[in-house]
């Protein structure tokens, strides 16, 4: 299998990584049991990037990836998100449906280290933009795992734009820290419109 | 904006849900709990629409033998060398096919004729609910 690097950030990966949603949430019923072995496989034939979140389930595909791949841990790139607003015991609020306030950021990335059974996030992404938390603060407590080794590299998933990329980049640059944020993007390329969708956010983002 | 920045990319639904596959119809059901059941962009009327755009790539991936999936993600492999799909699937025969996509190379040529090809049809329905919605792109 090919290998790619995100941007700069220096974190390589399978051309082709595997989206995790799927096994256990959104699209039919949950298929865990029999995706350990399909995730296994996968690795098998070269992947290495497996994408997985807080809010599948939610908790049971980070569940599910970590069982997966705790035998393989070094041969992969394990990629996750935080941002939605889920108490400890799996309750997801709607009024606000997001939470990206730095002391959650932490406690999730501490309970989602726990399910992934790893030490380290590889890549941890801001699954949404919180329009309650200037993105400075939440590029901030992802620095602060970052400088405590849980956390590798900081993403952003479905961020509208301009300002956000380039006001969390400038902050990873202006932090007095030796370890540079880096960041990988993320968004949909939103069904039929696949190719076109990516394009276009090519130019946006 | 991404590459002046050195920020990597990772398209998901880089097969559109599924619905790039070819696999699926206007007469498809879903799962009650498939949230493609709440994207306007499933509804049967936009599935019906948009089969233009799969029946292209489908007669373009025919002369490549290749399958619609692959020229999809080959499309996307071939935009920039930064970017890395993450194509989901449940099954072992759709994950091997998402995977021989690496091996599909496209001339210069061809690819202007995927641009052509995606620019010729008008996709419609959303891509999120109108509730999903309001939460990306801020």
């Amino acid at each position: 299998m090919k290998k790619r690097t995100l941007g700069n950030s220096g974190l390589e990966v399978s051309a082709i990584g595997l989206g995790c949603m799927g096994m256990s949430f959104g699209l039919g019923p949950a298929k865990d049991k029999q995706m350990i072995s399909l995730i296994r496989s996968a690795v098998e034939r070269g992947v290495t990037f497996f994408d997985t979140a807080e809010v599948y389930g939610p908790f049971t595909n980070e569940e599910l990836v970590g069982e997966a791949l705790a035998p393989l841990r070094e041969q992969v790139v394990i990629a996750t998100k935080f941002g939605f607003n889920i108490d400890p015991d799996g309750t997801q609020h709607q009024q606000p449906p997001l939470n990206s306030r730095p002391d959650h950021v932490k406690e999730v990335a501490e309970a989602s280290l726990m399910r992934l059974k790893t030490g380290y996030i590889d890549l941890f992404y801001q699954h949404r933009v919180d329009p309650e938390v200037p993105i400075e603060d939440v590029a901030g407590a992802v620095k602060d795992l970052i400088d405590e080794g849980k956390v590798r590299h900081f993403g952003l998933s479905e961020a509208g734009g301009r300002s956000d990329s380039s006001r969390a980049r400038r902050t990873a640059s202006d932090s007095t820290s030796e370890r540079i944020l880096t960041m990988v993007a993320r968004a949909g390329s939103g069904n039929t419109a696949g190719a076109r969708g990516i394009r276009n956010r090519l130019r946006s983002i | 904006m991404l590459e002046e920045l050195g920020i990597g990319f990772v398209p998901f639904s880089p097969l559109g849900k599924g619905f790039l596959t070819g696999k699926i119809d206007e007469n498809t059901k879903f799962d009650s709990t498939d949230f493609r059941n709440t994207v306007p962009r499933f509804s049967p009327e936009a599935r019906k629409a948009n089969q233009a755009l799969v029946d292209l790539i489908g007669e373009f991936a025919a002369q490549k033998k290749a399958t619609p999936a692959q020229i999809a993600l080959a499309w996307v492999l071939a935009q920039r060398p930064w970017i890395a799909p993450i194509p989901g699937t449940t099954k072992l025969h759709r994950l091997e096919e998402n995977l021989g996509a690496v091996e599909v190379e496209l001339t210069a040529d061809e690819f202007r004729e995927i641009e052509n090809i995606t620019s010729r049809v008008e996709v419609k329905g959303a891509r999120y609910s109108e509730g999903s919605q309001k939460l990306v792109n801020r």
